[in-house]
């Protein structure tokens, strides 16, 4: 009798690990996806349902996000954003084609759960259906692990949110809707050399990450050619102790401080700059979003960080944004991958619309002159396909982010 | 000059709160030849404490200060469940037992607070609210100062206890010699936990430094910092008080200079590369005895 169990268990396993594996291209796996993804369910199963109709009046896309792991929030919340945009499109009359219109349909939602081999597994799965496009993922190993391949196949991948510098030299089909950390270093730069006035930067850095020292780099470059003073500091990413950079920043009278690094370290950096006598600005990157200021109320006075949009601003496409999505979804996953998910899809549907053809090869040409506006901000691409786009500054006001200012942009 | 002098101060703070958690292994090693690896997670057990307790106290109305009570009781309340539950069960099994109990204790505690409080950073509230001392030009931050006297009292008073009264004379008997040390009427058992104890609740003043200092906190700390802080003991020759006060000192000063005067990046190379170097040439540490190990 256990033994029965045990295999009944088993099988049981089985059949949920076969159905919730991404990679399958069996037609029973699409709803068996989104049936693991939770709320993902009902617009990929009524899309398998129109995908199995497939009368040619859909145009169709894969979606693949961080539905589970570490960046589940933000899977969440891509999943959301998704849901909102197709159905905010298509009771709009979907995608306007000459004088036909098309449904726009996700086909499938995959999950990569942050992990470039399952990245690419999702990809295949996407691939198996009439897709044009590709909208994902979230962290850059994920998007560079299928891009070429995508490249090789003739599809149009557009990342809502890596911001690696190498992605989008992949190929003419690869797309980012964020800023690339390339163009995020001399947006730091700009801003502490023009708004700030900095006349003497302490670039702080963790020489054992990428997204720092890719930062540092590039923001080294900008006051090279401005000919602006800075001085280096090195740090490694688990340090708690800052005390020794940021008194030599002090010794050596830097009015301003870099620190392109993650969340975690924010605080104890800020606080034992502020500690050392440090009263000028610090400034950090994107990377910076979400970090506890609790009990630091005063120390963050002037600290700035770039981000790829601010909640409160005023602007009336995020004010929309901010209400529809919290009606349908609460505020908890409200968080700047919601609005660049949101966003992508917009601007995929522009980009068919101006292309006016259902072909990823004349869409891609499309995208690639395309000048889109949304929630997160003016969007054109440069010859790579990294848009040229505005970066939003973000402040602290007793501990919680304000918007401050805007840097950047094509327009 | 002004550089030197804030980094002195720097590298006191640092060298403080390593040998305050230097104290907890060199104590328990001293005792009973036990490399407790457990003491690192002793010292996040206290942050995570102070987390809670420092905002209780302030809606209480009660001075936050006391909130470092509460994270004594909690950590002293730590290290003696963890010394009968884990250790004392296995006293007697060997030294190899002995350190696997300890690593496994490690894990549970760092588990436990991912499951407590998972793998967001916390920053804890501040206790002490103390505006920047400055001298010219240097500036040394108030709490950072006060942390750092109530570290150096805590060592103080350490010293006097264990040289001066009768349990403090039993705590360096057993050591010497166990056997003897029961023949002539020392309860060893109850010397242990006392060391345990004794060992926990430095741990919650380094907790108390820690936050003062780095105010965030995460289920991780206890790792790097118990492991700094054991190289630390080592460096002093583990087993002895001072030795492991000093070797503290030593250390975070070593790596504060390092870090300002050398290359920053490379200070835990260097650090560490100094630690072989004094182990060559003193293979039991700065103040250890070469006769301690018996057979």
């Amino acid at each position: 009798m256990k033994k029965r169990i045990a295999s009944a268990l088993m099988a049981g396993a089985l059949a949920v690990s076969a159905l919730t594996a991404c990679g399958g291209s069996s037609s029973s796996a699409p709803a068996a996806t989104t049936a693991a993804s939770g709320s993902a369910d009902t617009t990929a199963a009524a899309a398998a349902d129109a995908a199995a109709a497939a009368d040619g009046d859909t145009i169709q896309f894969g979606m693949i996000a961080p539905m589970t792991g570490p960046h589940a929030l933000y899977g969440e919340a891509a999943s959301n954003a998704t849901d909102l945009a197709l159905k905010e499109i298509n009771e709009a009359g979907g995608i306007k084609i000459g004088d036909k219109s098309y449904t726009f349909e996700c086909a499938v939602k995959c999950d990569d759960k942050s992990d470039s081999t399952e990245a690419i597994s999702a990809y295949n799965n996407c691939a198996s259906y009439p897709i044009v496009a590709v909208i994902g993922s979230y962290a850059s190993s994920c998007t560079k692990s299928y891009s070429e391949t995508a490249q090789n196949d003739g599809i149009i991948v557009i990342t809502p949110q890596s911001t690696n510098a190498s992605i989008c030299v992949i190929g003419d089909y690869i797309f980012r809707t964020c800023f690339s950390d390339a163009a995020q270093g001399p947006a730091m730069a700009q801003f502490l050399d023009e708004k700030i006035g900095a006349k003497k930067t302490a670039i702080i850095y963790a020489k054992d990450q990428d997204y720092c020292s890719g930062l540092y780099e590039a923001i080294a470059e900008y006051f090279d050619e401005k000919g602006a003073e800075y001085v280096v500091y090195e740090c490694t990413s688990t340090d708690t102790d800052y005390s020794a950079q940021v008194s030599k920043a002090v010794a050596e009278g830097c009015d301003a401080i870099a620190y392109p690094n993650y969340l975690d370290t924010v605080p104890m950096l800020v606080q034992q700059a502020r500690a050392a006598g440090f009263e000028g600005a610090i400034i950090g990157g994107d990377g910076w979003d979400g970090a506890d200021t609790t009990g630091l109320e005063k120390e963050f006075e002037n600290t700035y960080y770039l981000n790829h949009l601010d909640f409160a601003d005023t602007d009336e496409k995020v004010q929309n944004f901010v209400t529809t999505y919290s009606d349908a979804y609460g505020t908890d996953s409200l968080v700047a991958t919601a609005s660049l998910y949101y966003d992508t899809i917009y601007m995929l549907k522009q980009a068919i619309e101006e292309a006016g053809s259902t072909d990823p090869a004349v869409i891609k040409d499309a995208l690639a002159k395309i000048g889109f506006d949304g929630v997160t901000g003016h969007v054109e691409f440069d010859e790579n396909g990294d848009p040229i786009k505005a970066f939003t500054i973000e402040t602290y006001k007793d501990g919680a982010v304000t918007y401050f200012d805007k840097v950047g942009g094509a327009n | 000059m002004l550089l030197f002098l804030q980094s002195l101060a720097n590298g006191l703070n640092l060298g403080s709160i390593y040998a305050l958690t230097a104290l907890g292994y060199t104590m328990v090693y001293g005792i009973i030849r036990m490399l407790n690896f457990a003491h690192g997670d002793f010292i996040m057990v206290g942050g995570f404490t102070l987390f809670y307790t420092v905002p209780l106290m302030d809606s209480l109305g009660i001075p936050k200060p006391f909130a470092i009570i509460i994270a004594v009781i909690v950590c002293v309340t730590v290290g003696v469940a963890t010394e009968q539950i884990a250790y004392k069960p296995v006293r007697g099994h060997g030294s190899m037992t002995a350190l696997i109990t300890a690593l496994g204790m490690s894990l549970i505690l760092e588990n436990l607070a991912l499951v407590l409080f998972g793998t967001t950073p916390r920053n804890v509230a501040a206790m002490f609210d103390l505006p920047n001392i400055t001298f010219g030009s240097i500036s040394l931050p108030g709490k950072t100062l006060l942390t750092l006297g109530i570290g150096i009292v805590t060592m103080v008073l350490l010293m006097i206890f264990v040289q001066k009264t009768s349990i403090g004379k039993s705590m360096r008997a057993v050591p010497e010699d166990r056997t003897a040390s029961t023949l002539v009427g020392i309860n060893v058992d109850r010397v242990i936990t006392i060391t345990f104890a004794i060992g926990s609740g430095l741990a919650a003043i380094a907790s108390m430094m820690y936050v003062t200092s780095y105010v965030s906190i995460k289920n991780e700390l206890g790792i790097a910092l118990g492991l700094k802080a054991f190289v630390a003991a080592i460096l002093g020759g583990i087993g002895s008080i001072p030795g492991a006060m000093i070797g503290g000192l030593l250390l975070g000063l070593i790596e504060i200079f390092v870090k300002v005067y050398l290359f920053p990046a490379w200070y835990e190379a260097i650090t560490y590369g100094l630690l072989i170097v004094v182990l060559l040439v003193r293979p039991a540490g700065l103040l250890g005895r070469k006769d301690n190990e018996k057979v």
